[in-house]
């Protein structure tokens, strides 16, 4: 087992790499009552088109399906993988992104069996026609809830314009129209190829003791057997820089709302410096558009933004983005403004200098605050993305940014980025 | 053990390394009514963005980077019949950022912006004032676009339609709020501080001789505390309907019922557990039958307040199932008076809750926010001893529970086609 020692945060991280090629972090935290555990595969929405793991003619299959299939991997032949933590006192939960899908549990009782269940019920799947069809109902229902969240048709409709012949341009939980389409054979094929323990990961955080809970984890993985792990061939389209710049919709909401999407079509470094700059990036937009600029004084004070404006800086497997997002009286003049100062951004970043230690400060502090809570730990985790560094990394990544950084990287990204404007006009 | 500053003010101290962070809250506490929380919105709203010191939102923003980020927020909460303004601030440990003391930093800071706010001539400076009403006015609507809370808020309304300060939100009466204005607001800003009582509560790596020494210079006088009862009793009534057509995809059913169990008192465990079974987790037989059996629905879950006996029931569901869901809930309710329930399922929840309750000690603000209700409530329950009475609770207890829930308020949100 792997210890690394971050004396900046306090932390111990312990790691291994099981032999069926399940990669297990365990981060003990004094002091705390609960475990929060989160077993992931590197398999999201836009893993739509794929050979089979030991097949050759590649598949597309509905948009959807991971999700769908997070939702159906509870459910066994007789019982609900629920119940059995529930049994143990574990608190369970599942989570879709475009490019994850994550299971997870809390706990404060029972580590061993909770961790038993979270590794047996993510492995073994168990799909009938009829325990399909009836899940078709649900996601329908959480379908049709998000289609009145004016909110979440913004961020979608945003990605979907950044990325409109892509996988990405599909909501994570797929249409009422694509979901039906799904047959338990589908889900058998996806589980095979992607839940792999090569292609898994699993975090656990909190109370623990590392060698122990360990043995725990191998001592279950040892008693399965598993095909050899072969790479994944996904199947994407060839990535074109086409978006669609503008796009307005109309839904029965009380005030306007506008998303403009910033998509990075430049090539992202790996490793740390990867991190390094997605954390440029980060205090790039800061000290544009956060709250110590001003020009976010200026907009506030002239009511073109308010209290509703944030953005997101957003980096996965395959894309990077930002997304910034808020109600407008005057939609026209918000885009109007928020494109200004994109195109003005090095000048402003220039005259930000004065200011570059308070937003670097902010960063620091707000990245050690996250380390308070094991479920942003575990969720924030990411093993693949930035080669051998983590946001265990991350104090030390923004401690070491010049202004220098982040003008430089804020050009690299901005240079060739597309931007789009999603609108949500009130009407019916 | 809370430490009186002042005859009405209290400072509450939870010492504890287990977190990299310092979080301090200053409540001042009154019993509400619709003006006053609709007061305290509004102050909310305008000193958490200004300051005499601080008197634009980038000036406020630039002090709080330079203290690592420190968040700073102001908002409004209410237990039963008392409602609080909230101070509330968070900073790193100074260890983390190499010796720096942000502490008596932060609390000079907290100072200055509860007792400095932005004013002239006796009121609230009119420029930041009227901006800051309108935006709150306009977050107001905007509200109404999440339609779960929308539903929530409009069965409220209904349930409590003789209790307008129960009926409101915690986001306050628009037009009460319209009508304030900038000098009234702050005459009753200087009201509030001088006599409402006040509640300190810091959770981190402290000692409270140096946070005493630190709040030594605070206008904090002796105040006469009002009245501290906290429990709303609600007469029972006449069950009332209402369904409102909106062009939505999904309907949104709630429901209201009088439970008769408070905070603290007699049988507040059973009715824990009670709503454990009902709707209150996601092993509930609400969510098993609703959702998981039935397929009607994405949630479909059960929140019980023992400030006021209420049992809240929301689900979101397509519109032409709102018998059928109406059926279901009724049959759960009267599956568990009856004990039609498992001996698996029952001990499921009870492990759920002490699971949950457990889970809140590794939660700053959670401790914060425990340790000040104690305060105000003047009684205690260690985690322990709660987790104790939870597992002394009976089936028989439960079943007792469930007959003594009232339907009193029905809200269905029909989806009517939107295209």
């Amino acid at each position: 087992m792997k210890e690394k020692h971050y004396s900046d945060l306090g932390e111990t991280l312990y790691s291994e790499k099981l032999s069926n090629g399940l990669r297990v972090y365990l981060l003990p935290k004094e002091g705390f009552h609960k475990t929060y555990a989160v077993m992931t595969t590197d398999y999201g929405s836009i893993d739509q088109s794929f050979v089979p793991l030991n097949g050759t003619a590649p598949v597309t299959q509905p948009a959807g399906i991971a999700h769908f299939l997070e939702h159906k991997m509870f459910e066994k032949a007789d019982h609900d993988a629920f119940d059995t933590f529930a049994h143990f006192g574990g608190s369970s939960n599942a989570f879709t992104s475009y490019t994850h899908t994550s299971y997870l549990f809390s706990a404060t009782h029972h580590l061993k069996e909770n961790l038993e269940t979270l590794l047996d019920f993510v492995q073994d799947p168990y799909f009938t026609e009829q325990t399909v069809n009836k899940e078709k109902g649900i996601i329908g229902q959480e379908i049709q809830m998000y289609e009145d969240d004016p909110n979440s048709r913004a961020y979608f409709g945003t990605i979907a314009n950044l990325y409109p012949d892509q996988p990405l341009a599909d909501d994570i939980a797929g249409s009422i129209e694509s979901i039906d389409k799904i047959k338990p054979e589908d889900l058998y094929l996806a589980h095979q190829t992607f839940y792999h323990p090569s292609n898994m990961s699993l975090f656990v955080v909190g109370r623990l003791k590392p060698a122990e809970a360990l043995g725990w984890i191998e001592a279950n993985q040892a008693a399965k057997t598993f095909s050899k792990p072969a790479p994944i061939k996904r199947i994407l389209p060839p990535v074109s820089q086409q978006i669609i710049a503008h796009k307005e919709l109309v839904m029965p909401v009380e005030r306007p709302k506008v998303t403009v999407g910033i998509r990075g079509n430049d090539d992202l470094p790996t490793g740390i410096n990867r991190l390094k700059y997605e954390d440029a990036i980060s205090l790039g937009f800061t000290l544009l558009l956060g709250e110590t600029a001003p020009d976010f004084l200026s907009l506030y004070d002239q009511g073109i933004i308010d209290d509703s404006f944030g953005y997101n800086i957003e980096l996965q497997r395959g894309a990077h983005h930002v997304i910034m997002a808020g109600e407008a009286e005057d939609p026209k003049a918000f885009e109007t403004a928020v494109l200004d100062i994109l195109h003005h951004a090095t000048d402003k970043l220039e005259a930000a200098r004065d200011r570059f230690e308070a937003v670097q400060r902010e960063a620091i502090g707000s990245t050690l605050s996250s380390f308070n809570s094991l479920e942003a730990i575990a969720n924030q985790f990411d093993d693949q993305l930035y080669g051998d560094a983590s946001l265990f990394d991350e104090v030390g990544v923004i401690k070491a940014l010049t202004m220098q950084d982040v003008i430089a990287t804020m050009q690299q990204f901005l240079g060739s980025a597309g931007i789009s404007v999603q609108e949500i006009v009130p009407g019916h | 053990m809370p430490k009186q500053l002042a005859k009405g003010v209290w400072l509450n101290v939870i010492p504890t390394t287990q977190f990299k962070t310092i979080s301090m809250t200053v409540d001042f506490i009154a019993p509400g009514n619709v003006q006053e929380l609709s007061n305290r919105i509004l102050l909310a709203q305008l000193l958490e963005t200004s300051s005499a010191e601080y008197s634009t939102q980038t000036k406020l923003a630039q002090k709080l980077s330079m203290m690592y980020g420190a968040s700073y927020g102001v908002n409004v909460f209410r237990y039963g019949l008392q409602e609080g303004l909230r101070f509330s601030s968070t900073i790193i440990n100074d260890h983390f950022i190499g010796g720096e003391s942000l502490l008596s930093e932060m609390i000079a800071f907290l100072r200055s912006v509860i007792y400095r706010p932005l004013v002239n001539d006796g009121a609230f400076e009119s420029v930041t004032f009227a901006r800051q009403k309108q935006n709150l006015m306009a977050y107001l609507k905007s509200l109404n676009d999440d339609k779960q809370y929308y539903a929530e808020q409009q069965l409220s309304q209904l349930y409590f339609k003789n209790e307008p300060f129960f009926a409101t939100s915690l986001y306050g009466d628009a037009e009460t709020i319209n009508g304030i204005g900038a000098e009234t607001l702050y005459a009753t800003y200087q009201q509030l501080l001088a006599t409402n009582q006040v509640q300190i509560t810091v959770a981190g790596d402290v000692s409270e001789a140096d946070l005493v020494a630190d709040l030594a210079k605070w206008q904090l006088e002796d105040r006469q505390i009002q009245s501290s009862e906290i429990i709303y009793r609600r007469p029972v009534s006449e069950m009332v309907a209402k369904t409102e057509g909106q062009p939505l995809q999904q309907s949104k059913l709630n429901i209201a019922y009088k439970l008769p169990v408070y905070y603290r008192e007699a049988d507040f465990y059973k009715a824990l557990v009670f709503n454990g079974l009902f709707g209150g987790t996601p092993i509930s037989m609400l969510f098993k039958n609703v959702r998981e059996k039935n397929s009607l629905a994405y949630y479909a879950s059960s929140r019980f307040d023992g400030f006021t006996g209420t049992l809240l029931v929301q689900t979101g569901i397509d519109q032409s199932n709102e018998a059928a869901v109406k059926t279901i809930i009724a049959q759960q309710l009267d599956a568990i008076i009856k004990g039609q329930f498992s001996d698996e399922v029952f001990d499921q929840v009870i492990a759920s809750l002490i699971n949950g309750r457990e889970s809140r000690l590794d939660s700053q603000r959670a401790l914060v926010n425990q340790a000040m209700l104690d305060q105000l409530l003047n009684s205690s329950v260690s985690a322990t001893d709660w987790v104790n009475q939870i597992k002394q609770v009976t089936r028989e207890d439960v079943s007792a529970i469930a007959k003594r829930v009232q339907l009193q308020a029905v809200y269905f949100l029909k989806g009517e086609d939107a295209k």
